[in-house]
């Protein structure tokens, strides 16, 4: 029986998120996060808990913070939900999605940090027969990930980096229990988005993608790969919240550097769509293995 | 010819018309009014120029005349010559009409009057209050019936411009005989103008309790005198031409006379009818004459063709798509209306059957709505413009010929996507079950940059209309969005949208017991004090209190705007474009019109609720501060209130899908629009809306001060049933969800805008944008205009305009070049939310 009790700690809630899986989509974003890329584009939600962002170039020193600072300069990211209380809102659009073939992402953060309260909000979306979607880093114990199989039409599985001494650089993780779990999944039959961020002079390269491109065509779960190109946005809330911003100053390619790379990856130049799409699932059947 | 040749025409002519209604004074006011517009046409028609396919255009302001709706007297600065500082102010009306006179000579040329046009207006716009209290006080003005009579921006009937007068009249020296003569003229109008009427009709207890000035000064309440947002039914015209007119009350009048009614106003029709004959051989015979002028071989062609239709019309029934709209066209410019209804039902088949009989291909037919757009988008323009605003309907329940209907309405479409041009506001109604081609065409534009059409769901309106007007499913179907969108059924209902109500002063005004701080006057009721609204029901209540008295007002001085237009003429040309006119031989204001009726434009609706939620929960729920401490801080506008506004600004605001706030929206609107129609039925109207459509939010933001839900004086209202501009955080399909919650079952006209990025209509995320719409109307989402733009243009064209002429918005129920909008209607475009 799901848990509406079950709580965690989220820092945001999309509505018409239309780039985190099929459809028109709600993403519920959870804090707390066991990488830390260089490129991170929700600083915010690498710690665990909630915390205080400050924007310096709000504040004029009126020394009111004690009170809530009326200017806006500080804001508390994060807050403790129930399963429950995101159901409220994510219900909220059910039309929509019936609609457009979309649904609940659960994003982050890594979601499986919080295996109790994604596993529980999975579970309310699929008793109201909305389609649910994970989008993680995979760096998880396959246990925990194994849990969420039956209630998760669609894996938004990041390929960060292909190289795995490369990917300890960059995320400070290594990718071996990564690309495992990835394999474990697909052999358990679970749906999967491959979801690339490619960083101009870090990852852009070409035996990167043809990893990318290799490791889709081995797998049979496969949906479609798609194409993260870096954007300088988190380096604003990187300062706020007090984290450093490595890639300070590096620029968001250009459409046609992003269409080159996904041409380096097989993807059709046009749309996006990938060249060796398999068979999809019919969306909002739980799958039969576990 | 000259400019003062020009203007020497405009006054003979406003010498003809004045004898023409002394000498029929003693008539039977329809043939009264007959008689002066047979004097006033072809007098005021301009002449055909080279890019005209089709005949008619008019001099919108003769100095006087019989006219639907007329603004003037706009330039007091201009008149007594008050400084022309406060941002070049020369407004103290609605601010959306224009003042550009012209006036063809026999060469065709053209005079350009000093004035100003709409996109001008708009950016004089920032009218300082205080200018207009300088301006009035400066005036030493008397009486308030100085301003109601003479200075009154806004008239309908026979009107005069008193200030465009006087000027001509200072021109000549005192003693002159000319100048007795424009004197006397000027006194005799003062006397006799139909807003004069009206005024010497309007109540005393009424007077009192409108605002000072005729036209909107910005405060709480305040009315127009005028006939406006009305659309014909031009099958009644079109159909069987105008012998079949000629029939129509030929048998009329022999019914009424074996029945032994007054058949005068028969023979006002029958004198109207000789003017449409007399407009149509007068643009006949210069077409002609033009044609055999013309040195271009095509051209000539083209201006013999315009000359035979022009002749065809006369004595026959439409034979094809161009004779169809050249009629159309000129019984228009004599009806004086600016809504053209359902025009793809109209011209369907004539665009049809010379497409299939090979007489025309489809792009010599598209040649020719093209023309028609052009005219109308003259209108607006430095051509002659005195009124904009003007809509086509395409699409929708209720067409007799809809297959033909439909090829029209994508041929309409395909003239608007390739003009660009603000105006006609191209609107598509559609209802489940519709040709889906055409809202994919409609999402198509749109995708590409435009701003229309606009979209109209037909499975809410229909019962909506039903609902609201008492109207038969039958005539619901015909209902037509007129203007801006307020409501009204094509050649069905009429309701003038002559009554404008402020609902954030409103507010102010009840939590100072009715007195305005602004104006340091008493202009509300006494509705008590604020330390004795102990409960948040017990405040509500009071503003209910105080909305409820002021509609009641309203209804009372809009049915005796239509006892004096009854009294004063026929309004010809409406009321044989309208239902049972003509058979009963009665005009759309004594009992022809099958609905007669009102709306209210209203501002603020969203500012109001989002106050009334921070109000509940900062004073009531959470008791943070008093109601006298909120007063106070709103009064100081702020002032070292920084943390308290906050505080405000960070309670539920609409469009966030937070029913706090949704809840208390919903229950305002459905009060204020029952009460209105309780109101108006008490008062002898049909019905009695309230629509939100205009863009008054922001002529009212400098007069409106702070209110509670953190907004400061200064700052733009809401536009229609928007969230206040940037208020809406929580994502496109929330904002949607706040909308859908809105009632639907009485308001008199609601319009959303939604502003989205410029690729959210493009490639994979259509199936999205489309599957967001569709969910939108399948709940019960009733009406949106979106517009496709990427911000960075919008920034780029306030910093280069010259390089984005061609950017086009809308500004709540209007369309505009954004270049032409003064900075804080741009600001405002710019800080909506932008849905990317």
């Amino acid at each position: 029986m799901p848990e509406m009790s079950t709580s965690g700690i989220i820092f945001d809630i999309k509505r018409y998120a239309i780039h985190d899986g099929p459809g028109i989509r709600t993403t519920v974003f959870l804090k707390g996060c066991p990488l830390n890329c260089l490129w991170c584009h929700n600083p915010q939600s690498i710690s665990p808990k909630p915390e205080t962002a400050f924007y310096k170039d709000r504040c004029v020193s009126c020394g009111k913070c004690a009170e809530g600072c009326p200017f806006g300069a500080r804001k508390l990211v994060g807050r403790t939900v129930t399963a429950g209380d995101v159901m409220e809102t994510v219900r909220r659009d059910a039309a929509y999605y019936a609609n457009s073939g979309g649904g609940l992402t659960i994003s982050g953060g890594e979601p499986l940090m919080q295996p109790a309260f994604t596993l529980g909000l999975l579970q309310l979306a699929r008793a109201e027969t909305i389609h649910t979607c994970v989008d993680t880093s995979g760096y998880a114990p396959f246990q925990t990930l194994e849990k969420l199989i039956p209630f998760t039409d669609l894996f938004l599985f990041d390929i960060k980096e292909t190289d795995d001494e490369k990917h300890r650089a960059a995320t400070g993780v290594g990718n071996a229990r990564i690309l495992d779990n990835l394999r474990r999944l697909d052999c358990a039959g679970a749906q999967t988005i491959l979801r690339c961020p490619i960083v101009p002079g870090l990852n852009d390269r070409a035996d990167h993608f043809e990893a990318i491109r290799a490791l889709a065509s081995e797998l049979t779960h496969v949906e479609k790969v798609e194409i993260l190109p870096f954007h300088p946005y988190g380096s604003d809330m990187a300062r706020a919240v007090g984290r450093p911003f490595p890639l300070d100053g590096l620029k968001a390619p250009s459409p046609e550097t992003v269409a080159e790379w996904e041409r380096a990856v097989g993807l059709h130049p046009a749309g996006g769509l990938p060249l060796y799409q398999h068979k999809r699932r019919p969306l909002g059947r739980p799958p039969s293995a576990g | 010819m000259t400019e003062r040749s020009a203007e020497q025409r405009k006054i003979d002519m406003a010498f003809a018309f004045t004898r023409a209604y002394q000498e029929a004074v003693q008539e039977h006011p329809a043939v009264r009014e007959a008689l002066c517009l047979k004097t006033q046409f072809p007098a005021i028609c301009l002449g055909v120029e080279d890019r005209h396919l089709f005949a008619g255009r008019k001099l919108y302001k003769p100095l006087v005349g019989f006219l639907t709706s007329i603004n003037v007297n706009m330039e007091l600065s201009a008149l007594y010559d008050m400084p022309r500082h406060h941002g070049g102010r020369r407004y103290l009306g609605d601010g959306f009409s224009t003042d550009t006179a012209q006036l063809a000579d026999p060469e065709g040329a053209s005079v350009q009057g000093e004035s100003l046009d709409d996109s001008q207006m708009i950016s004089n716009g920032k009218n300082s209050y205080l200018a207009d209290r300088d301006a009035l006080a400066g005036l030493n003005l008397d009486s308030d019936e100085f301003i109601r009579e003479r200075l009154a921006i806004n008239n309908s009937g026979y009107c005069h411009s008193y200030v465009e007068l006087k000027r001509i009249e200072a021109r000549h020296p005192a003693g002159s005989p000319e100048r007795q003569q424009i004197e006397e003229m000027i006194d005799f109008w003062n006397e006799h103008s139909s807003r004069s009427r009206f005024n010497r009709a309007l109540p005393d207890h009424v007077k009192k309790n409108m605002g000072r000035a005729t036209a909107f000064d910005n405060r709480f309440t305040s009315g127009f005198f005028r006939v406006d947002c009305y659309s014909l039914d031009y099958a009644l015209i079109l159909e069987d031409g105008v012998p079949g007119l000629e029939k129509r009350i030929r048998e009329s009048k022999q019914t009424a006379e074996k029945a032994g009614r007054n058949t005068e106003p028969f023979r006002a029709m029958e004198i109207a009818v000789e003017v449409l004959k007399d407009v149509c051989m007068h643009y006949a015979n210069e077409t002609l004459k033009a044609s055999f002028e013309s040195t271009d071989p095509d051209r000539r062609r083209e201006l013999l063709e315009m000359s035979r239709a022009l002749e065809n019309i006369i004595c026959n029934k439409p034979a094809n798509l161009r004779e169809a709209i050249q009629l159309f066209w000129i019984y228009n410019l004599l009806s004086d209306t600016y809504n053209y209804g359902r025009l793809d039902m109209y011209l369907g088949d004539y665009y049809c059957d010379d497409i299939d009989s090979g007489r025309l291909t489809e792009a010599e037919a598209l040649r020719l709505i093209k023309g028609l757009w052009v005219l109308i988008s003259e209108i607006r323009g430095a051509g002659g413009a005195a009124k904009s605003n003007t809509r086509i309907l395409i699409g929708g329940r209720g067409r007799r010929n809809e297959a033909n209907a439909d090829r029209f309405a994508t041929a309409a479409m395909q003239a608007t996507y390739e003009l660009k041009t603000p105006e006609p506001n191209l609107t598509l109604r559609f209802y489940r079950g519709q040709n889906e081609q055409l809202f994919q065409r409609a999402l198509d534009m749109i995708a590409n940059g435009n701003v229309h059409p606009i979209l109209y769901n037909d499975d809410e309106h229909i019962p909506l209309v039903e609902h609201a007007m008492g109207a038969s499913r039958e005539d619901a179907e015909q209902y037509t969005p007129e203007g801006c969108g307020e409501l009204a059924i094509n050649g069905r209902a009429f309701g003038s949208p002559n009554n404008m109500m402020n609902f954030v002063d409103g507010l102010d005004l009840v939590l100072h017991n009715g007195f305005d701080t602004f104006m340091r006057e008493q202009r509300g009721i006494e509705v008590g004090t604020v330390n004795e609204f102990t409960t948040f029901g017990a405040l509500v209540d009071a503003f209910k209190k105080q909305i409820a008295f002021t509609l009641d007002i309203l209804a009372q001085r809009h049915a005796v705007e239509h006892q004096v237009e009854a009294a004063e003429a026929g309004f010809l040309f409406i009321s044989m474009g309208t239902h049972g006119c003509v058979e009963n031989g009665k005009s759309v204001f004594n009992g022809g019109v099958p609905y007669l009726g009102g709306i209210i434009e209203s501002f603020g609706l969203t500012n109001l609720s989002d106050s009334l939620a921070a109000i509940k929960r900062l004073v009531y729920d959470r008791r943070l501060m008093t109601l006298e401490e909120l007063v106070a801080i709103m009064d100081a506008d702020f002032e070292g209130h920084e943390r308290e506004r906050r505080l405000m600004l960070n309670c539920p605001k609409f469009g966030n899908d937070d029913d706090a706030v949704d809840s208390i929206y919903t229950e305002m609107s459905t009060f204020v629009n029952e009460t209105a129609n309780e109101a108006g039925r008490r008062h002898g109207l049909d019905y009695f809306l309230i629509c939100n459509l205009n863009p008054g939010g922001l002529y009212y933001a400098p007069y409106t001060k702070a209110s509670a839900d953190g907004r400061k004086n200064g700052d733009p209202l809401a536009m229609g049933n928007n969230p206040t501009a940037g208020r809406d955080t929580q994502g496109l399909t929330a904002l949607l969800n706040s909308m859908t919650k809105l009632e639907k079952r009485s308001h008199g006209g609601y319009v959303h805008n939604l502003k989205v990025g410029p690729d959210s209509l493009k490639g994979e995320r259509r199936r999205n944008f489309d599957a967001l719409l569709k969910t939108y109307f399948e709940h019960h989402g009733c009406q949106i205009m979106v517009t496709a733009i990427d911000p960075r243009e919008l920034e780029n064209a306030m910093k280069r305009p010259e390089d984005y002429g061609h950017l086009l918005v809308r500004v709540c129920g209007w369309t505009c070049r954004f270049t032409e909008l003064n900075a804080r209607f741009q600001r405002e475009i710019i800080d909506r939310t932008l849905y990317a």
